[in-house]
């Protein structure tokens, strides 16, 4: 087990070394950035240098005067060591402003992916059990409809039923007009309403896929020939479904979440900006549109290291949860 | 192989009947057939269908019946108010000075500090001046025995077009309003004077004295004494319209509004104007309002489904193509290609798309690429981060195909590579194809969705479902004109929703140990 | 002919006016089956004769599919007496299985179902007609009178549970009153000891996919015996088993079955298997019986050229042959059989009344009787 682990790693090191390079060379090659925006206007001001001093100049100071590929390996160099470089756009240490507004994202994951499992996996054990009746169907078309919803006008949808017809939430942001005046438990729960809206959306956006994958599964396991052993066993109904056959089930299914831990801390980034929430999605969406290159090289990389991390964790774990597997 | 016995001893109503050794006896259902049957029992999958095709004919045929344009602007007249003149009644000292003559406002200042001591006489900076007390709010100031200014809350005004009149003749009309003459001598000239501040010559206006000022706010417009005299008028009465027709005949409303803070009316002209009908409701003519460009938003929908629809497509035909390729190379061949192939599939799943896309989208922002060559841009991005996701599945079911026995049946059978490959596994390879395809279409076009309401996708004068709804980002649309946004999202929903019917349908249709 | 036999393809309205017939028998069943509280009273029975555990009257289980009805299990009657093997043979398709099934109320519902005759189960001092108890009234029968051994050990067992848990399951089911979880362990241990496996206690705390077939076969009659049922049910239990470990498993079958004298019903293809094991044979073809009797009556006077056929098939060790027998022809599809005998052609021996409708059980001997016009000049001598 450990040997896989190492030479899945050494894998995931070797593809995340051509993805940094894929996406610093899309980022150089990009024929705007920050930097042109900021001499230009530097040069606007009245008095100053010229629009290509300006350029040399800032060039240096950001490192963007070497060609790509140095220019990517003396960010490699940097970035093992843990130094990413400062944000253009923010002007403070990339590292600084991704702890400052990582937690966040985290939290509304994490509460997301909470409700998704106690909502979407008992939804997907019920429309299976239950394939081709009434409530099959509804669940179904419940479940694809939420895949369906665009998060964009699912949200605008919600602000404009609650906040602006019904007035019971603020449109965005995450705190209120009045946040320093309140008590820490006003404060919380301040936090807590203005979180609501974009919670609701992240979630009935994500139970659909989580819900027809449990379905699937059920189905397919409901099926299997230990199960018509076990109906001979003369076991209930129910202790089939529940025991034996949702047991089997949730082995892809593990293994599915797992994998998906590791995508908390990346944001919800649609819905982020839609809020107006600081976290880290609506900062890097930010950082990219503006063309700010240190914090958007970091927050890319970020992303490939979370997906291969999910990756090994969600095969890992099938090896864990699946007595059948066992890596050799 | 057996023989038949074909049933010729059999009773005369079974002549027709075969023998049970013939498979023909038994008629089943073709493969097609069965996969059809299955589909369509689906009454979910129906509905999905029947969506599906209401929304292509909205599209592609609604396009052409409408009797309108995708970008036809629409106008509507509107009287709207338009700031025209601004009146003032002047309740501070105007000083006109002669000319060659200096009164600075230091000296001003002394003045009045003088005129409300009551002195006559006052000094600035050695120098003496006096003053007369002409009228009431009219003085006259000296410096010595010179007339070098007077200090008037009247204003004299050029009639004759707005060129400043000289000060002498200011002076008199002054003077001679003060002293309530009606007519006076100037310069060898005779003026008549009439009571509302009228001076005339030879029966002509050329000056007038007012204390209010009326000055116009349009330019290129002048003020003729008499809209002024009428102006005034209404304003000492207190009205709040006025009408008034001038030399020419035109007759124009105009509203006064008085403004507290700055002690003035502004005085607006209704003007009929033509401007774009932007944001109406929905009407007779069109029946879903129109959006803030003022063009219908019913075609505007009917093109855009044609677009969100067209672009679904492309790329998922793109996707597939690559995807078919590289997974069938890939699984098909297995060793080194296998692991290339697979590693380029690595490399392409970890990067994370939205942000990629949504970099390249303001990227094509700052190169102001035209809208037309940026569609065909965005349907290759998409087309290219789409394609390891078919491969992968390709060549999952490539694997599994390949050693199943019939595959080695056919080798045996002597059966060439490329009928293998396309005669046998690749139809195998299709039904999962087609369902991934039919669920990636859907997720495809909200993808282009996101993106063109990020204003990063499809950008106007195209329509596009998402570019649509991206006037939503200003709230007051989102409160008020919910005509532009939700026909859009229910638009995308539903044919969304339709494809990933269609495709589940598909899928439960396909698998041959379904149970019904 | 007529078009469609041509082309051997449904018609769409074929296939819709079948959908429809289908939906309408099935729905009209299911109401009857999804009743919650029967009384019991509605499915006690009276066994014929008290000395047979299990009694097949006159048995019809169609399955309702796209292509037509197919009439798996045909009206098929016999008896399985008390303490002896039953062995039922046939070829791939005739209908054995389903028979077994429907003794378990185990056929796929809503497609399949028992639409006629009864199947009358001998619970010592009362009986019941299976095919009206209702789901939760089987739960008891299942496991715990009624037992069954299923033809694929390689995936009969749930891959995520031990064996020591599979099996403490059905025993704490049935039999758990008053007892621990460690008296229950001890039976489970004791049990797996019983089928010969050596390592009982090792195999306790394995997971399936760590035994070999013989083995995960072993530990299937050891559930099945679990709760001392009255009829065992073996569906092909040998059948992906090698030849050698086929040997101990059918050894096995036989001792267990005279320690706590129940029934088998013992189903297979394999003749070999029957003549080692079985006191009463059937013989059935495209879902009736066309011949059934004590091992004796089958294996030394075969009535029906079926049966003739397939001892005929059997290669001999020692003898020199040419050529091997096969008996022409195939098993029929089951969807819309005619009305005259099944085998009439593939039979060799035919004669003139075979062109008739389907030939009536033929009793040649108290024990013995065939459904073949054969025989009919017997049938004025012996019962009909």
């Amino acid at each position: 087990m450990r040997k896989y682990i190492v030479k899945r790693l050494i894998i995931s090191i070797f593809i995340l070394f051509f993805v940094m390079l894929i996406i610093y060379s899309l980022l150089r090659s990009l024929p705007t950035s920050y930097i042109e925006q900021m001499a230009r206007e530097k040069s606007m001001q009245p008095g100053s240098k010229s629009y290509e001093e300006w350029m040399q100049q800032l060039e240096v100071m950001y490192g963007m005067d070497k060609g790509i590929i140095p220019g990517f390996f003396s960010w490699l160099g940097k970035a093992v060591r843990g130094q990413f470089g400062d944000s253009w756009k923010w002007t403070v240490p990339v590292l600084d402003k991704f702890k400052s507004t990582v937690g966040l994202s985290f939290v509304m994951g994490a509460i997301t992916l909470f409700f998704e499992l106690i909502i979407a996996i008992p939804l997907g054990v019920i429309a299976a059990t239950k394939q081709y009746s009434k409530t099959d169907y509804t669940i179904t078309v419940v479940a694809l409809a939420g895949i369906s919803l665009p998060t964009f006008f699912f949200a605008s949808l919600l602000k404009w039923v609650f906040s602006v017809k019904l007035g019971w939430f603020d449109l965005g942001g995450l705190i209120g007009r009045n946040y320093e005046f309140l008590s820490p438990m006003g404060q919380f729960f301040d936090k807590a309403g203005h979180l609501f809206l974009p919670l609701v959306t992240l979630i009935v956006i994500s139970i659909g896929g989580l819900m027809r994958y449990t379905r699937t599964n059920m189905l397919e396991v409901l099926n299997a020939d230990f199960i018509r052993t076990a109906r001979a066993k003369g076991l209930s109904e129910k202790t089939v479904i529940y025991r034996h056959a949702f047991r089997n089930t949730l082995i892809p299914l593990v293994t599915i979440v797992g994998g998906s831990l590791p995508g908390l801390f990346s944001g919800a980034l649609i819905t982020e900006t839609l809020f107006s929430i600081p976290g880290i999605g609506f900062v890097s969406y930010q950082s990219m549109t503006s063309g700010d290159i240190p914090f958007s090289m970091f927050y890319l990389s970020f992303m490939a290291v979370l997906t291969l991390v999910g990756n090994l964790i969600s095969d890992v774990l099938y090896a864990v949860v699946d007595p059948r597997v066992r890596i050799s | 192989m057996s023989e038949h016995k074909d049933d010729l001893k059999a009773t005369p109503e079974q002549e027709e009947q075969l023998s049970l050794n013939d498979d023909r006896r038994v008629k089943v259902l073709s493969p097609g057939a069965m996969v059809a049957k299955r589909f369509f029992r689906n009454r979910v999958a129906v509905t999905g269908l029947v969506i599906l095709a209401f929304m292509f004919i909205f599209s592609f045929v609604g396009g052409l019946i409408s009797p309108y344009e995708q970008n036809q602007l629409f106008y509507r007249d509107d009287l709207q108010s338009k700031q025209f003149a601004g009146v003032a009644e002047n309740t501070e000292y105007r000083y006109v000075v002669k000319e060659g003559e200096q009164f600075d406002p230091v000296s001003q200042a002394q003045f009045l500090l003088a005129t409300i001591q009551g002195q006559e006489k006052f000094s600035v900076k050695d120098v003496n001046y006096s003053w007369v007390q002409e009228d009431d709010h009219f003085y006259s100031i000296y410096q010595g025995k010179k007339l070098i200014a007077y200090a008037a809350y009247d204003i004299v005004s050029n009639s004759k077009g707005n060129e400043e009149l000289p000060f002498d003749l200011q002076y008199s009309i002054l003077k001679a309003a003060a002293a309530d003459l009606s007519t006076f001598e100037f310069n060898g000239q005779t003026y008549e004077l009439d009571e509302a501040g009228a001076v005339m010559q030879n029966g002509e206006e050329v000056a007038y004295a007012s204390r209010f000022i009326v000055r116009p706010l349009m330019s290129d417009v002048f003020l003729t004494r008499e809209f002024k005299e009428n102006l005034i008028e209404s304003i000492e009465k207190g009205e709040k319209e006025f009408t008034f027709t001038d030399s020419e005949g035109l007759t124009a409303e105009y509203t006064m509004s008085y403004s507290a803070a700055d002690k003035s009316w502004s005085v607006n002209q209704e003007v009929a104007t033509r401007k774009f009908d932007s944001y109406s409701f929905p009407n007779a003519q069109h029946w879903l309002g129109t959006d803030r460009n003022g063009m219908d938003m019913l075609t505007r929908l009917m093109y855009g489904g044609r677009v969100s629809l067209y672009i679904g497509f492309i790329v998922v035909l793109m996707s597939a193509v690559l995807g078919v390729i590289m997974g069938g190379l890939s699984g098909y061949f297995g060793g080194w290609v296998d692991m290339l192939i697979m590693r380029i599939v690595d490399i392409f799943y970890c990067i994370p798309s939205m942000p990629i896309i949504i970099i390249l989208g303001a990227a094509m922002d700052n190169m102001r690429l035209d809208p037309q060559i940026r569609m065909i841009y965005l349907m290759l991005i998409l087309g290219i981060l789409g394609w390891p996701g078919i491969a992968r599945l390709v060549r999952g079911q490539i694997l599994t195909l390949r050693e199943q026995e019939f595959m080695t049946a056919t080798e045996a059978c002597g059966i060439c590579v490329r009928r293998r490959i396309f005669r046998h596994l690749v139809p195998n390879v299709i039904p999962q194809l087609i369902v991934n395809c039919t669920m990636s279409l859907g997720s495809t076009i909200i993808m282009e969705a996101t993106l063109s309401f990020l204003g990063l996708g499809v950008k106007f004068p195209f329509a596009s479902w998402g570019n649509i709804i991206n006037d939503v980002n200003d709230i007051y649309v989102l409160t008020n004109y919910w005509f532009v946004w939700i026909p859009a999202g229910m638009c995308l929903l539903l044919t969304v929703l339709a494809f990933n019917l269609v495709g589940d349908g598909l899928r439960d249709a396909f698998d041959p140990k379904m149970k019904r | 002919m007529a078009k469609k036999h041509a082309e051997g393809y449904l018609s769409a309205k074929e296939a819709r006016r079948i959908s429809k017939e289908n939906r309408r028998i099935t729905n009209a069943l299911e109401k009857k089956r999804k009743r919650k509280n029967v009384p019991e009273s509605e499915y006690l029975t009276q066994m014929h004769d008290p000395n047979n555990a299990v009694e097949f009257d006159n048995l019809h289980t169609y399955f309702y599919t796209d292509a037509g009805v197919v009439k798996s299990v045909d009206g098929v009657s016999f008896n399985v007496p008390i303490g002896k093997t039953v062995g039922i043979v046939g070829e791939s398709g005739c209908g054995k299985s389903v028979t077994s099934l429907s003794l378990m109320q185990l056929v796929q519902r809503p497609h399949g179902q028992i639409v006629d005759g009864e199947i009358r189960l001998n619970l010592g001092d009362k009986a019941y007609e299976i095919s009206k108890v209702p789901q939760e009234a089987m739960q008891h029968i299942r496991g715990n009178t009624v037992s069954m051994i299923f033809q694929e050990p390689m995936t009969s067992l749930n891959p995520v549970f031990r064996i020591g848990d599979q099996v403490d399951e059905v025993i704490a089911l049935h039999d758990g009153a008053g007892k621990s979880k460690e008296d229950i362990k001890a039976r489970s241990v004791e049990l797996l000891e019983m089928v010969g496996i050596a390592n009982a206690e090792g195999v306790y705390k394995m997971f399936p996919h760590e035994l070999s077939g013989g083995m995960r076969q072993r530990v299937m009659i050891a559930m099945a015996l679990a709760c001392s049922p009255r009829v065992i049910v073996a569906d092909e239990p040998t059948t992906a088993l090698d030849v050698t470990i086929q040997a101990q498993i059918l050894d096995l079958l036989r001792q267990l079955k005279d320690k706590i004298n129940s029934s088998i019903m013992l189903i297979t293809h394999d003749l070999g298997v029957i003549a080692e094991m079985a006191d009463y044979v059937v013989v059935m073809y495209a879902g009736r019986v066309v011949e059934k009797g004590t091992a004796e009556d089958i294996f030394f006077h075969p009535a029906h050229p079926y049966t003739i056929g397939l001892m005929a098939s059997k290669p001999v060790v020692g003898k020199q042959v040419d050529k091997l027998y096969s008996i022409p022809g195939k098993v029929p599809n089951p969807i819309n059989m005619p009305n005259y005998c099944y085998f009439k052609d593939r039979c060799e021996m035919c004669v003139e009344g075979c062109s008739g409708a389907y030939p009536c059980e033929i009793q040649l001997s108290p024990t013995h009787s065939v459904s073949c016009y054969r025989y009919y000049d017997q049938k004025e001598g012996g019962e009909a």
